[in-house]
């Protein structure tokens, strides 16, 4: 990360009609952040996304890319899939990489070209026609077009529609490769807070087309916890560990918890190391104590509730 | 950026299309077929008013492309000049293929242009290859003799109007934003046309008729008739009134320029203000 900003969005906002679609938006993407645009459906996201690259016109607001204003020019530095990619079927894939390069202006793409479908291995079907690729493929393909030209940015709109959990996990390699190797900045919208929680380091929440928290994932998982903490606690036998638990004051049995644990949850200044200092004490056979954290999930359920 | 590239782009996607494909295709039949009938008609031995046809028939290399050329204004290739805009535009904004070029550091009017541009090319080569089959043909068959510069003026005068024609297609494209609506829009636009230069030819011979004390009308009907060639079809028709070596009259001209250039800029206006799905 650095103190670059890539993008910079301020008081963006965007009317249908009488529905306002997203309401004075401000973004700070830095250079070098995967940054994870987070919302529910309908919460204004692709419409944003459309709004910074120029396909829907904001009616308030301000987008710079890498300190550039003019869209036409600021979208030198930009690749962007945005939803579901669309490509001229019945031309190869390599074909449609190559229209999209003459739209950058490479006079000669042919090495470029090489060069991002080797990125998104897609290399050996390169040259069969675009409208026999699976679902996957033509995520890849629309990756390998994001890329033509070494765009600086890259705006990925629900990059794992779609795919099959192999194709989610390919996905998300190759976005986290893109950001640690090719040094892209990328900015994504998604669904999945597990994948947001795994490759993003900063994220940005919509609502009804306001932005409800922005900030480091770390941050913001700090910012909202809880204030009891919450363990699970494993073990051969629950119902010494119930009793136990029963008779301590300030802890609390909350129910079953994943693999056959127990939740229990302890008010402070009650520590985990109090809990099992009283359970060995009670000869409590123990097999785990987890940590039941609060993720990304939580906090996202909560802010858009 | 060049805009050569753009425009090459344009046109190696438009070239690809099949009914771009067909439509070269036809365009060669065309000047086959008309060259073909040409020659089956001089040769036939058939007797219109007690003399033979091909005594009445000439018959030459560049009446051959003539025949061909008025073949083709029974608004066969206009009908795929209307095709291929509406492909171009409305086709790839629903096809959300459009999406994909305008998030390229492009300026709108640019890809407007080239996919203009890439019609033109298509026109032009239409017509290139209708010319050129029935021209070699017509030379293998009837000799050399004939009037050519007529003809290939006529050409030249097809080509402008069907570009003029391509730039109303392409702003009702924007307008309308859908390949059937704009079809159907456009093609209901030439039926009244149609049926307004008809009645206008109907009107002014029917008053050419009536005797000079009944003919008393305001100044305004004298325009209206005498603005005639400027009705689009008259304007884009220009390339027939030329082969047959009819004097064009200025207005058509200037109507020519007019529609190609009000077309293009309601096109540009409003695909500058378009949203994008």
């Amino acid at each position: 990360m650095s103190d670059v900003v890539a993008m910079e969005v301020r008081g963006l906002t965007r009317r249908f009609g009488a529905r306002v679609a997203v309401q004075s938006l401000d973004l700070t993407v830095r250079t070098g952040d995967v940054y994870g645009f987070l919302g529910p459906n309908g919460a204004g996201k692709t419409t944003a996304m459309r709004c910074i690259v120029g396909l829907l016109r904001a009616q308030e607001g301000t987008v710079k890319i890498f300190g550039e204003s003019h869209l036409t020019r600021a979208r030198r530095h930009l690749g962007a899939m945005i939803e579901t990619p669309a490509f001229h079927e019945w031309m190869t894939g390599r074909d449609n990489l190559w229209l999209s390069a003459c739209y950058l202006g490479l006079s000669s793409p042919s090495a470029e070209i090489d060069r991002v479908l080797e990125r998104v291995g897609l290399t050996e079907r390169a040259r069969d026609r675009a409208g026999t690729y699976s679902l996957g493929m033509r995520q890849r393909l629309a990756i390998a077009r994001a890329l033509l030209g070494q765009p600086k940015l890259l705006l990925l709109d629900e990059p794992t529609n779609g795919l099959d959990p192999r194709g989610m996990r390919e996905m998300r390699e190759l976005i986290r490769s893109l950001a640690l190797h090719d040094q892209i900045t990328v900015f994504v919208s998604t669904h999945l807070l597990p994948e947001v929680q795994a490759i993003c380091n900063r994220v940005g929440i919509l609502q009804n087309g306001r932005l409800q928290a922005e900030g480091a994932v770390d941050q913001l998982l700090s910012d909202n916890a809880a204030v009891e903490t919450v363990v699970e606690v494993g073990s051969t036998a629950p119902d010494a560990v119930k009793a136990v638990v029963a008779e301590l004051d300030p802890a609390t049995l909350l129910g079953a918890g994943a693999h056959g644990r127990l939740r229990v949850r302890l008010d402070e200044p009650f520590t985990v190391p109090d809990l099992v200092k009283a359970l060995v004490a009670h000869d409590v056979p123990l097999e785990a104590i987890v940590p039941d954290k609060r993720d990304l999930e939580d906090v996202f359920l909560e802010l858009t509730k | 950026m060049t805009f050569a590239l753009l425009l090459r782009a344009e046109s190696v996607k438009l070239l690809s299309r099949l009914s771009a494909r067909l439509g070269l295709v036809l365009a060669g039949g065309i000047g086959l077929g008309a060259t073909l009938g040409l020659f089956g008609l001089a040769s036939s031995g058939i007797v219109v008013n007690g003399a033979e046809l091909s005594q009445s028939l000439d018959t030459s290399a560049p009446l051959a492309a003539r025949w061909a050329l008025s073949l083709r204004n029974l608004w066969l290739m206009q009908a795929l000049v209307l095709l291929l805009a509406t492909q171009s535009f409305a086709g790839e904004l629903n096809a959300r293929t459009l999406r994909e070029e305008l998030v390229r550091p492009v300026p709108r009017s640019a890809v407007l242009l080239a996919k203009v541009g890439a019609v033109a090319l298509w026109i032009a080569l239409s017509l290139l290859l209708q010319y050129l089959v029935a021209c070699g043909t017509g030379l293998v068959l009837f000799g050399a003799d004939g009037p050519w510069r007529d003809v290939t003026l006529g050409y030249l005068g097809t080509f402008l109007g069907d570009l003029s024609f391509a730039a109303v297609a392409f702003a009702a494209a924007t307008l309308v934003r859908s390949v059937p609506g704009t079809l159907v829009g456009v093609l209901l636009f030439i039926v009244f046309e149609k049926l307004l230069a008809w009645f206008l030819y109907v009107a002014e011979g029917a008053r050419g008729m009536l005797p000079p004390d009944m003919n008393q009308v305001p100044a305004f009907v004298d325009w209206v008739f005498a603005a005639q060639p400027m009705l689009p079809s008259a304007a884009w028709g220009i390339g027939g009134e030329l082969s047959v070596g009819t004097d064009t009259l200025l207005i058509s001209w200037a109507a020519l320029a007019i529609y190609f250039v009000v077309g293009l800029a309601v096109a540009d206006r409003r695909f500058a203000w378009s949203d994008i799905p």
